[in-house]
């Protein structure tokens, strides 16, 4: 036994004599009869053995705390995708472009094609439909000028690219 | 190299009787349950186990009256449920969680959220047994520790007052302390610790205030 527990319980021992001394020092407290005990745990009814009630409403409480946060995750899921739709970004364009003049985000979003301007406080904002570009998750987004839509010549997607410069004799 | 043998309890003067008091409070083999546990089992335990649950949660509860109903609730529910503890489970350390539990249900009953355990010492004084048949030196000492333990429980916040009851007047050991109190092993151990630390500061207060 290392020294350090020795005198740990030692002082354990001190400590627990007071308690000792308490305990015979207060009176002995009297205690309900035996057969009185077990006569009132006797005449209480007994539970459904199944499931208690208790963790029943705690399985129901459970199952309402669950769907609540579904519905939760669900809307700020479906209100992050409508933020998103709102930041629109043209394509990079080529590595000609410099980084920067390429990238500019339209807000608010572009139009749906065929989509109509409504007013000064439009919802979208229309782009001729020559820049848009068709991108995989159903955002319109469109290419900043002077870059313009161009199709990979291996899988049709568009992407911005800037035209080509003509380059004279 | 020097062996230090174990010690189980400080020699005290005059007081022969104490270390045996103490080793029969802490390693009573009848509360250690290895036979099947029924209600005959712990029917047997009830005379022995009956007056120092009732102590512990007069200690938690501050209040006789209440300290004997949640007693009697207490050994309903454990004789009620007594055959779904696994064999082997030392009865006592089982029993004190249900009167800890019990004794909680009761202070939210009663929408008691203050320390409920501060008695005057002219009060506690009333409370002290016949003692007459012990020395008067004795005497004297019981009533310190009276008056030092339960200044110091005072002190406690219900759980850690719980967890220190547990262990020093009770003698359960830390592991049957942290499935009582649904605690961690550590928690216990600390909780335990900080606790001792606030008796022993109020003994000292205790003797260097007497003159």
């Amino acid at each position: 036994m290392s020294r350090e527990r020795w005198l740990d319980e030692a002082l354990e021992a001190s400590d627990r004599a007071l308690f000792v001394r308490r305990a015979r020092a207060l009176r002995s407290p009297s205690v309900p009869e035996l057969g009185a005990i077990l006569a009132a745990a006797d005449s209480r009814p007994r539970r459904n053995p199944g499931i208690p009630a208790r963790k029943a409403v705690l399985v129901a409480l459970s199952l309402v705390a669950a769907a609540a946060v579904l519905c939760v995750v669900a809307a700020s899921a479906l209100t992050t995708h409508e933020r998103g739709a709102r930041a629109i970004l043209a394509d990079e364009g080529d590595a000609s472009v410099p980084l920067g003049a390429a990238w500019t985000s339209y807000e608010p979003a572009v139009c749906e094609p065929g989509a109509e301007e409504t007013g000064s406080d439009e919802a979208c904002v229309a782009v001729p439909a020559s820049l848009l570009v068709a991108s995989s998750d159903g955002i319109p987004r469109a290419c900043v000028e002077p870059l313009e839509p161009v199709r990979h010549a291996d899988d049709f997607a568009l992407a911005c690219k800037r035209e080509p410069e003509m380059s004279s004799p | 190299m020097v062996t230090v043998p174990p010690l189980r309890v400080l020699p005290l003067p005059n007081e022969p009787d104490l270390a045996e008091a103490v080793d029969a409070e802490v390693d009573d083999g009848s509360w250690a349950a290895d036979a099947p546990c029924d209600r005959t089992a712990l029917a047997a335990l009830y005379s022995e186990l009956a007056p120092a649950v009732l102590r512990f949660l007069r200690d938690l509860l501050g209040d006789d009256a209440l300290a004997a109903d949640a007693l009697q609730e207490a050994f309903v529910r454990a004789f009620r449920r007594i055959e779904t503890v696994p064999r082997g489970t030392r009865l006592a350390g089982w029993v004190f969680g249900i009167a800890r539990n019990v004794s909680l249900e009761l202070r939210r009953a009663r929408g008691r959220t203050r320390r409920v355990l501060v008695e005057e010492d002219a009060r506690l004084a009333c409370r002290v047994a016949d003692v007459r048949a012990r020395s008067p030196e004795a005497q004297l000492l019981d009533r310190e520790a009276v008056v030092v333990v339960t200044r110091a429980l005072a002190q406690l916040p219900e759980d850690r007052r719980a967890a220190l009851l547990l262990r020093l007047d009770h003698g359960l050991s830390y592991d049957e302390i942290a499935r009582a109190m649904g605690w961690s092993l550590a928690k216990v151990k600390v909780e335990i610790f900080r606790a001792r630390e606030v008796l022993r500061a109020t003994l000292d207060a205790y003797r260097g205030g007497v003159p």
